[in-house]
């Protein structure tokens, strides 16, 4: 029989239906996993698959949709083979041709950051469900009813490490046409195609109607054949459960219309049976895919969001970046991911399409903290990441663990550089900026910077990457040092137009050294996007860039009906900034938790001379008392005190940088360290005690959540912690809270507080704590207490 | 498409008196809440065997005095289910990192989002003229039914196919704005000795002090 490989997309291939009504109308009890038939009844699983067999099926699934280690331990091999026997014995006795697809499907577990399933835990229980296919004699893996696309990415490179099997995607989309964690189509597509999927497509979830709609926006994405399998219409709810009424004679016609829309491998899922199959075979008959065109687009994505380059400019924010940020050096040496947060979320809002994220500075093992800070940016913002480091091994690492198609910044045209680099954009299925500079420095005119992108491109290809995959970077340098800016102009025309391959630039060097810089940034941005540039790497905080590129939308008919110039530009002129608040006290602002009044206050009593202490000591703390005791007696809600934290905080920022300009030491109360106990993965009770301790002067040390017993116990030795704040939520995670405790009480003499839904003062007190803290502000009287 | 009550959204926050910031910040969540949360669920109608101390459900077994009394006289039950999705928890992580107060009152508003979308969903369970009953909600780490029971739910509901569902290894329900819970298909309105009072964490700020009264 032919190679499965050379017919996809240029035969039009039926694939069966439904695996699990199949088996439940023979015989499968509730409870019990369908995969476990294999083993126990395989001659009802290959009647199944006969059934389908005779109805055309050209490729079968086998019954190992749930088959994973989790699930199944060390039964886990022989319930993949018999699945895969069980096809097999099938298509023998039929006298037929036909091909064993293994089906996998999503392993039940939500990953990190947002679940509890490592990223390498699910890469090695994909690894080895793949493995047990290959040994089993699959023809090609069939992943499917995937929702997640950070498990479908943990999943494809699983296989594409453990075989060389044919690796078909197929994803579940709801009604809107996005997945359950976000992403539509276009950015789940995407990311499928990138990471080496032989086939991409949908399956389960919708009817073939449905799923009509959405084909458009995959076939224009992909270039790989698409695979389709829908339900046999949506789900009818009869006396709750799922039924799905779309009859063959229904069934077939759409699913024809799929085909003609671009679909080469066809079949159905819940509630398709052999009849909808044959139906199929039928209104398929003699029909010839064409097989799809290279579609070349240049798209990043996030897990939820995507950013494509060669249409409206796509603005990289390059705040998240230390040089010549004193704040953001000193956030990261103390491991201050909040900052690294806030900066990203200001700048999304800003309209940023994209965020550089570089960590580098010296001290600082990028390994460790490039991978940490796109995995917290991610657990907040949905903008696609640009991982920007000089360390390949902390931008592998990144790579592997960031949840959609990243873009890499960046490779150059030394030889050296591409070798370490355009692997791990092959293997991450990575976009990449290819700087325009090589072993001889950076050419001074358009010609040279031109030549080594050409190198470059030529060098990516013996990777397997395209012009598509990189985006070239013409290098804007200071104008200060004389020569203006033309080369880099010149060179990202010709890149763009000649070569056809996307383009950015650092606007900003443009203007290093010289007054007015802004100004000088606005005319080259504007210079640069009228000669084809395709991303600015800017600060979209800076609003004489943001107009720069306001403008250039409306000229050139991005924004054709002027909407967005006139939200931008009619609505700043409407929403005059408000008259400042009358001169409210600090107290009173605090009280009133109004961010903006206490940062004015605190600045004015500031400037009036008042010393940083004795402000804290008879404005802040008081008013925080004042909201705090209001809490305790239910007169003050949660919310308002934590807004009035927030304003206090406004104030101390204020304070502390003055005593920071006066080289003072940081004030503290004193040190603790806080953390969610490992298994638990709630976080938002401790940051709240974080936020209010912090207000009352105290360093914490915030270890974040799941977090190991060792974790804390290495921690409060580190800092040297008095005091240590628990949290657990769950019955279940009490469990590890107690055993925190018994660890810190070994080998530190910190005392130790607990708090959580679940627990009690009797119960904090039988796992070994010393203080159960009911809410926050008890946290704050116990360690007032602890530290007198 | 279910509603947010402010009250009690201001319940789950504790009871105090709001003023207009905390109010307009209610209004604000609720809307970012209507616009961006699509809640969804699940139910299915089960023939259900109580004794005195345990609910079967076909091989499955309930192990819970408190359940069984809650369903005494049952001879069916709801199995239901509900989430707001992946987008809520998303949510609620960039508020938690990035606007604390906006992050507690968001996870007042999905409780009383999920709440009242169970609530909704429960007035269609049974045709008006059934003459039946339902009885309170009675979820897995309620009182004496231990939180593994979630397991159970999940394979009767098939809730990770069906809504997205999973659980973590300590049975923490994701998207964690989700809720499991077995209703009685009773002929009276309630088990004697059922809801809040039922309930061992009796220092809980929302416990219904008194006689047999539910949450609701």
């Amino acid at each position: 029989m032919r190679n499965l490989r050379d017919r996809l997309g240029r035969e039009l291939l039926i694939l069966d239906g439904a695996m699990g009504t199949m088996l439940q109308s023979r015989g499968l009890a509730l409870g019990e996993l369908p995969e476990r038939m294999n083993l126990t009844a395989p001659a009802v699983v290959r009647e199944v698959h006969a059934a389908y067999l005779a109805a055309g099926a050209d490729i079968l699934e086998t019954n190992t949709f749930g088959a994973n280690r989790l699930k199944y331990g060390n039964d886990l091999a022989s319930v993949v083979s018999s699945g895969v026997r069980a096809a097999r014995e099938a298509i023998a006795d039929s006298g037929r041709d036909a091909y064993v697809a293994a089906s996998i499907g999503p392993l039940g577990k939500l990953l990190k950051p947002m679940g509890d399933l490592p990223f390498e835990g699910a890469y090695s229980l994909f690894r080895e469900i793949a493995a047990c296919a290959l040994n089993a004699g699959a023809d090609a893996l069939l992943f499917e009813t995937f929702t997640d696309l950070y498990e479908l990415k943990a999943a494809l490179l699983a296989a594409k490490d453990a075989c060389a099997l044919p690796v078909i995607a197929t994803m579940t989309f709801d009604e809107t046409g996005r997945l359950l964690t976000g992403a539509d189509v276009v950015a789940a597509a995407t990311v499928a195609e990138s990471l080496g999927a032989d086939a991409v497509g949908f399956n389960c979830g919708l009817g073939p109607k449905q799923l009509l709609e959405f084909l458009p926006a995959l076939v224009g994405t992909v270039s790989v054949p698409i695979a389709v399998n829908p339900n046999a219409g949506l789900p009818v709810i009869v006396n709750g459960r799922a039924e799905f009424h779309v009859s063959p004679e229904e069934f077939a016609p759409d699913s024809k219309k799929l085909a003609e829309g671009g679909a080469s491998l066809l079949g159905g899922c819940c509630g398709t049976t052999p009849e909808h199959i044959r139906a199929l075979k039928n209104a398929l008959q003699g029909f010839r895919p064409s097989y799809p065109v290279k579609k070349r687009r240049t798209i990043a994505t996030s897990y939820a969001q995507f950013a494509e380059f060669g249409r409206a400019p796509v603005l990289i924010g390059e705040r998240i970046n230390p040089t010549g940020k004193p704040d953001l050096k000193r956030a990261l040496r103390e491991n201050d991911m909040g900052y690294i947060l806030r900066e990203g979320a200001r700048q999304a809002d800003a309209g940023a399409d994209a965020l550089d994220v570089n960590v580098g500075l010296p001290g600082i093992d990028e390994r460790e903290l490039l991978p940490r800070a796109v995995e917290e940016l991610q657990s907040v913002l949905p903008t696609p990441l640009m991982i920007d480091t000089a360390n390949a091994e902390a931008m592998e690492r990144a790579a592997r663990l960031y949840n959609g198609r990243p873009i890499l910044n960046s490779v150059n045209g030394k030889q050296s550089s591409m070798d370490a680099i355009f692997p791990i954009a092959r293997r991450y299925g990575a976009l990449v900026v290819a700087l325009t500079l090589d072993e001889d420095g950076i050419p001074a005119t358009a010609e040279g910077r031109v030549k080594i992108a050409e190198k470059i491109l030529a060098g990516a290809e013996t990777y397997g990457l395209g012009r598509e995959d990189l985006i070239f970077d013409a290098l804007a340098m200071s104008v200060s040092t004389g020569g203006g800016a033309l080369a880099a102009l010149g060179a990202l025309d010709e890149i763009r137009h000649r070569i056809g391959a996307n383009t950015s630039l650092g606007i900003s060097n443009v203007s290093f050294g010289l007054p007015a810089r802004g100004k000088l940034n606005a005319a080259f941005f504007a210079a640069a996007l009228a000669r084809g540039l395709s991303a600015g790497i800017i600060n979209p905080l800076d609003r004489e860039l943001m107009d720069a590129v306001h403008c250039h939308n409306v000229l050139t008919g991005l924004d054709a009906d002027c909407s967005k110039y006139v939200a931008r530009f009619a609505d700043a002129a409407k929403a005059e900034p408000a008259a400042p608040a009358a001169q409210m006290p600090l107290r009173e602002a605090v009280v009133r938790g109004l961010q903006d009044a206490a940062r004015a206050a605190a600045g004015r009593e500031m400037s009036a001379g008042r010393a940083p202490m004795a402000l804290i000591e008879e404005e802040l703390v008081p008013a925080l008392n004042e909201v705090g005791e209001g809490f305790e007696k239910k007169t003050v809600f949660l919310p308002q005190l934590l807004m009035s934290a927030d304003a206090a905080k406004a104030a101390f920022e204020v304070v502390r940088a003055k005593i920071a300009a006066a080289g003072a030491e940081r004030l503290s109360r004193g040190r603790i360290v806080i953390a969610t106990v490992r298994g638990d993965i709630h976080d938002i009770g401790k940051n709240i005690v974080r936020a209010l301790l912090e207000n009352y002067g105290y360093t914490v040390t915030d270890l974040g959540r799941d977090v190991a017993p060792e974790m804390v116990v290495e921690a409060t030795l580190r800092e040297g912690a008095p005091l240590v704040g628990l949290s657990a939520l769950m019955t279940t995670t009490v469990e590890s809270m107690e055993e925190t405790i018994r660890l810190l009480k070994l080998s530190t003499p910190a005392k130790i507080m607990v708090g959580g839904a679940v627990l009690t003062e009797d119960y904090a007190r039988k796992i070994g704590a010393d203080f159960y803290a009911r809410d926050a502000m008890a946290a704050v009287r116990i360690a007032g207490g602890v530290f007198s | 498409m279910s509603g947010i009550p402010e009250k009690e959204v201001l319940r789950y926050l504790g009871n105090a008196k709001p003023d207009q910031g905390l109010l307009l910040l209610i209004r604000s969540v609720s809307d970012e809440l209507r616009s961006e949360i699509r809640p969804a669920g699940v139910s299915r109608r089960m023939a259900i065997a109580v004794s005195e101390k345990a609910t079967e459900v076909g091989d499955f077994r309930f192990e819970s005095a408190k359940l069984a009394k809650n369903l005494a006289g049952c001879r069916e039950a709801f199995f239901v289910a509900a989430t707001l999705g992946a987008g809520a928890d998303r949510l609620l992580r960039k508020y938690a990192a990035l606007d604390l107060p906006r992050a507690s009152v968001w996870q007042a508003a999905c409780a009383a989002m999920l709440e009242q979308y169970l609530d909704d969903m429960q007035e269609t369970l049974l045709p008006a003229d059934s003459g039946l009953f339902l009885r309170p909600r009675f979820s897995p780490g309620y009182g004496d039914l231990d939180i593994s029971n979630q397991r159970a739910m999940f394979q009767i509901l098939d809730l990770g196919r069906r809504l997205g569902m999973t659980l973590t290894d300590g049975y923490m329900m994701l998207p964690e704005k989700s809720v499991t819970a077995i209703v009685g298909i009773g002929e009276r309105r309630r088990a004697p000795g059922a809801g809040c009072a039922a309930c061992p964490k009796t220092d809980c700020a929302s416990r219904r002090d008194g006689d047999a009264e539910s949450p609701r």
